[in-house]
């Protein structure tokens, strides 16, 4: 009995930590404008537990473009965002 | 000893549990960019709690730099959590410093990214939006919105 209820724990145990692992996160397929330059990927994890998990992992993907400022300089503006899920 | 063997198994399960329900909510992360000459950016992060429940909140703009600088913060009620009733929502802002460099930014080389987080017992009735203004601010125009 006892090897039985161990055996179960441990199953258990296996089987959520085996849903934790097969982890991915990704966005769908976006497009901006004609004039976007420039894709960015970035990714930030607030684990509140050590864990292989993706669970407090976040991620966006964002396309920029070039505007010309006031100043006549070349900056990056966001035309689009897409979530990683 | 079966009885031993049951509590420490139901114990480690309830631990596990226990962790899922640490509820977090967050944000993705943009990384900020220099909008132009003299404009900055400005974050708010609205919170709302959609069920009818009251929810403590505990809201935070994360930066990679800890460079953000303050300007409301709502979800604090005498530098507490705040309690959110049903239906009721709270917002917390501040201003970003942006540059080209985003998560490789440092004090000298500035940029950051930014992102919202909110913890509660329990986040299934809420629901987050971060959004970006130009700062100084046109109207708080948003030229960046997300939902998480």
């Amino acid at each position: 009995m006892r090897t039985l209820i161990g055996a179960a724990a441990f199953a258990g145990l296996l089987a959520l930590s085996g849903v934790s692992q097969a982890a991915q996160i990704a966005s769908p397929t976006i497009y901006g404008t004609f004039d976007q330059v420039v894709a960015e990927c970035s990714v930030v994890n607030a684990c509140v537990a050590t864990a292989s998990s993706l669970a407090n992992f976040r991620g966006g993907l964002v396309l920029h473009k070039h505007v010309q400022d006031d100043l006549g300089i070349l900056v990056l503006h966001p035309i689009r965002f897409a979530p990683l899920r | 000893m079966k009885t031993y063997v049951a509590g420490t198994v139901c114990a480690v399960l309830l631990g596990v549990a226990s962790l899922a329900q640490a509820g977090q909510l967050l944000s993705p992360p943009y990384s900020v960019k220099t909008r132009g000459s003299n404009i900055g950016t400005k974050a708010a992060c609205v919170i709302r709690n959609t069920g009818t429940e009251p929810a403590t909140v505990t809201v935070s703009l994360i930066t990679n730099n800890n460079d953000a600088v303050g300007i409301f913060d709502f979800c604090k009620q005498n530098g507490k959590p705040r309690k959110l009733a049903g239906g009721e929502t709270c917002l917390v802002s501040a201003e970003l410093s942006g540059g080209p460099f985003g998560l490789n930014a440092d004090l000298v080389s500035p940029g950051s990214y930014v992102a919202c987080k909110v913890t509660a017992s329990n986040v299934t009735n809420l629901r987050g939006t971060l959004e970006l203004a130009e700062s100084p601010s046109h109207g708080f125009d948003v030229y960046l919105g997300m939902d998480f």
